[in-house]
């Protein structure tokens, strides 16, 4: 691991830059369901582009939490946004593609991407319907 | 673990989770074990600790696939905390390379988590260039 010590040297030197940019209140949390549910699904390249992008935008007031299974399998990858108030928005069916796309539309513009997320009515899931076409 | 929990742990439906009755985690890793005719055992004495040592014949034909390692590894890292550790070996007949959190821990100090964005991107091109390095393939 001797060379490449010194990138993670590099690494801390920017990681405390950030930090030191960070304001202390908590911006977004994001969860990850990362069970065998999820992992299956694909949920480990949905964490690994949240990740890339966080690390690419420098995205400075967010945190990221790897979950287990949240119960409902068949919509996993599945990733839970928490803002600064505590309101949640539940994405399922994620994809990288996806992910880019609620990074770059919820985390960095603050707009919730309504297509890609989980509606629950009276405890019946609203959306996504379920469609044997699928 | 008692002896008691220890004779059962490989069924899903022995576990310690309250939220659920059923724990998959062993009882998986046991049954794509026997899938490829490796070797299982867990070793456990109540107050003191657990081992779980399992193995996979490659060669076999039912064989899981090993899957994206260096985003795996990225990813278990990622979920460690403060207080536990992963020593990560890859060894082959061409040499080894090993990923210790210990010593990256001595690296970055104690401001900086390891659940931290760019820690985790060196942490996956680490791995893929070593596993490059050692096999000429990527994984």
């Amino acid at each position: 691991m001797k060379k490449s010590m010194e990138e993670l040297r590099e690494i801390r030197e920017k990681t405390l830059e950030k930090i030191e940019m960070r304001t202390g209140t908590e911006g977004y949390r994001i969860v990850v369901g990362m069970a065998t549910c999820g992992i299956a699904s694909g949920a480990r390249p949905v964490l690994t582009k949240i990740m890339e992008e966080i690390d690419k935008r420098n995205i400075i007031n967010v945190t990221v939490r790897q979950t287990g299974c949240l119960g409902m399998c068949q919509l996993e990858p599945i990733v839970e946004v928490i803002d600064l108030d505590g309101n949640k928005t539940t994405y399922v069916n994620m994809t990288p593609e996806k992910t880019e796309r609620m990074m770059e539309e919820h985390i960095v513009g603050g707009n919730v991407v309504r297509e890609y997320t989980l509606t629950v009515i009276n405890h019946t899931i609203v959306n996504p319907k379920e469609s044997k076409s699928e | 673990m008692s002896k008691d929990f220890l004779k059962h742990v490989t069924d899903p439906f022995v576990t310690t989770r309250t939220s659920r009755s059923v724990g998959m985690g062993l009882a998986l890793l046991s049954q794509l074990m026997e899938q490829c005719e490796g070797t299982f055992s867990v070793r456990s004495k109540k107050d003191v600790g657990t081992s779980v040592f399992v193995s996979f014949d490659q060669n076999h034909i039912d064989a899981p696939p090993m899957g994206n390692l260096s985003e795996s590894v990225a990813g278990m890292v990622s979920s460690l905390g403060q207080t536990t550790d992963l020593i990560y070996v890859y060894r082959t007949e061409n040499g080894e390379f090993c990923l210790d959190t210990r010593e990256m821990r001595r690296e970055l100090g104690n401001e900086i988590s390891l659940n931290e964005p760019g820690v985790f991107q060196w942490i996956k091109n680490y791995t893929a260039d070593e596993i490059v390095k050692l096999t000429g393939e990527n994984q």
